[in-house]
């Protein structure tokens, strides 16, 4: 909870510079309005960089490991590859909503990449 | 022109990926470094276990026969039968043999009777927090996982945000402000890189099995959940109802002497003891393997029924089975621990000054934030400090299981919550490492009081040293720092 505080307080210390920043420049109209829409923005890339990342990863690496598995690889050396793909690709998606600076474009992407492989995965099925 | 493009879409990678760095450690920081305090520390589980109950009876090795006496005095004891009984050989750093049911354990005297009651409040709170963070099983498992997960992902980003880390491996400029904590954050990320992103990525391995086991399982395996694991682990065969006389205990850990003299049985498990189906196992470590031991099955008269091949099978079988003393660094006796303990300090200096960056850069910027700077430095501070008080009431009060953890994560938020109400990060840092000393020295105080004759045994002295230690090394870092000249502090910004 106290974490979830902090990051409160970080998220608001971080609002309140740019807020500062922009009416230092004149700029002080419908600030509320901006601010709202950057605090949803901030909220919708938390979660695309945990969880959305993270279930993206999950829907490969199982749809991974159900391709191996019909190409007739070794089930623990499937297992093996699956796993550390999961954490590699979670990180990878992670870093990637973080980086990429218009939010279509990475909301797109992730998803993309986590709806690609349940498809595959309930065309199988 | 080329070049200027170049460098312009460099700089805007840098930029970007250290917002990516940023937003990361500002959200997730602090529990990540919790987790690398108790990383650290964990390692020595079996150091602190010893020193916590040093009066348990000790010995490097145990008979066939004591080893059986003792787990069926235990057995025959209980009221609920178990379903499963360990017995825990002697190891170097543990040398005590343990008998364990589903309910509780017992130390086992080498002539097999049974000792007293193994308890260790502290250490096992120690290592619930590094687990599971103190949640629910699979619930903490998942979300440590994913918190190494964040991990790697806070090294790839800041990797990326530094394209010169390389180069300047070996810069490190003195003087005060944000630019000696850069240069620590950034060489130090760069040196313990292999040691950090392998550990992240162990620990994420083994905090997300679970949970890609259980998406596996109902994609490919109908929602058999253990069909993911059997063949990399072996499977438990269907428990046969039916009273039976207690398996051969002694037989199969007298054949493992035999047959494999050069190998080191740390656990025996006989499955479903007195049934008609019951059957066991030996887990017997490998010297100079990563695995961290191979099963070998027995029937319920003793008769070998071969091994799973986590030390022979396939490369699958031997990769996860070293996943974990990869993480745990427990593969290499006390040179390797030595060497976790040196980077998981390491780690915690490098989440401890990242955000530290993040506040001096704004202090410099004219734009401080000094109520969440002294709630960071109640996180980084507040963690040894805290953990000195639930050592202090573990071994002073008596405390242990839910009480340690109410101690823990109440006083570490109303630590946070009185840091960001003094919004004062230099005398919260002062005032969290004066009270880390105060409550290490009373826990080692009571300790030495409690068991004064045993002082000089090996498994009080280690962990006693290294606690006084850390008090005169913390101790030390309080001294008021001597005044630099302005001129040694007009260096450049990274």
């Amino acid at each position: 909870m106290v974490l979830l505080v902090l990051a409160v307080l970080g998220r608001e210390a971080v609002s309140s510079e740019r807020r500062e920043a922009k009416e230092s420049r004149g700029r002080v109209a419908e600030t509320e309005k901006i601010t709202g829409l950057k605090l949803l923005r901030k909220v919708w890339v938390g979660f695309l960089i945990g969880p959305i990342s993270g279930l993206a990863a999950l829907a490969i690496s199982t749809a991974m490991f159900a391709v191996f598995k019909d190409l007739g690889l070794d089930h623990s050396i499937n297992l093996t590859i699956v796993s550390f793909a999961f954490t590699l690709l979670w990180s990878g998606l992670s870093v990637f909503a973080g980086f990429e600076p218009r939010l279509l474009r990475k909301s797109l992407g992730v998803i993309g990449l986590g709806i690609l492989p349940l498809a595959y995965l309930i065309s199988v099925a | 022109m080329k070049n200027s493009i170049c460098t312009k879409a460099s700089s805007e990678r840098v930029q970007k990926s250290l917002e990516a760095h940023s937003v990361i450690a500002l959200a997730l920081g602090g529990l990540i470094y919790i987790l690398a305090v108790t990383g650290t520390l964990s390692v020595f589980n079996h150091e602190f276990q010893r020193w916590e109950q040093p009066t348990a009876p000790e010995m490097s090795s145990i008979s066939p026969e004591a080893a059986a006496r003792a787990a069926t005095s235990v057995f025959e004891s209980e009221a609920t039968p178990t379903t499963h009984l360990y017995i825990n050989f002697p190891q170097p750093d543990l040398p005590r043999t343990v008998i364990t049911t589903d309910t509780q354990a017992f130390f086992a005297n080498s002539d097999g009777t049974v000792g007293p009651r193994e308890h260790f409040p502290w250490t096992q709170f120690l290592l619930d927090l590094h687990y599971y963070l103190h949640l629910p099983q699979i619930l903490g498992l998942t979300v440590v996982g994913a918190l190494g997960v964040f991990l790697i992902a806070m090294s790839i980003s800041g990797f990326m945000a530094h394209p010169r880390i390389f180069r300047d491996a070996f810069t490190f400029r003195r003087g005060a402000g944000r630019v000696p904590l850069t240069d620590l954050h950034n060489r130090l990320s760069v040196w313990t890189a292999p040691f950090h992103i392998s550990n992240a990525l162990t620990g994420a391995f083994l905090g997300l099995a679970s949970i890609l086991a259980i998406s596996i399982a109902s994609v490919s395996f109908s929602g058999d959940f253990f069909a993911v694991f059997s063949p990399v682990f072996g499977n438990e065969p269907p428990a046969i109802e039916g009273d039976a006389a207690i398996a051969e205990i002694a037989v199969p850990i007298a054949y493992m002497q035999d047959n494999y003299p050069d190998l080191l049985p740390t656990y025996f498990i006989l499955h479903d003891p007195a049934t008609a189906g019951q059957h066991s196992t030996i887990i017997a470590e490998h010297s100079d393997r990563l695995i961290f031991g191979e099963y070998y099955n027995f029937d319920a008269s003793g008769a070998y029924q071969g091994n799973v091949g986590i030390s022979d099978g396939t490369i699958g079988q031997q990769i996860i089975g070293s996943v974990y003393n990869v993480h745990f660094g427990n593969w290499g006796g006390l040179p390797v621990k030595l060497a976790y303990l040196i980077f998981g300090l390491s780690l915690s200096v490098i989440i401890a000054s990242g955000l530290r960056i993040y506040f001096t850069g704004r202090r410099e910027k004219g734009r401080p934030a000094p109520r969440l700077e002294a709630g960071w430095e109640a996180i980084v501070w507040g963690t040894p400090t805290m953990l000195a008080v639930t050592l202090l009431g573990a071994v002073g009060l008596g405390s242990d299981g839910v009480s340690l953890i109410l101690i823990f994560w109440l006083g570490l938020a109303g630590l946070c919550i009185g840091a960001t109400a003094i919004a004062r990060p230099d005398r919260v840092l002062r005032g969290l490492k004066t009270a880390t000393c105060l409550f290490v020295s009373l826990a080692m105080l009571v300790h030495v009081a409690k068991y004064i004759d045993l002082l000089g045994s090996s498994a009080l002295l280690p962990i006693t040293l290294t606690l006084l230690f850390l008090v005169l090394f913390v101790g030390i870092s309080l001294r008021p720092e001597p005044l630099r000249s302005s001129a040694k502090t007009k260096v450049s910004a990274e």
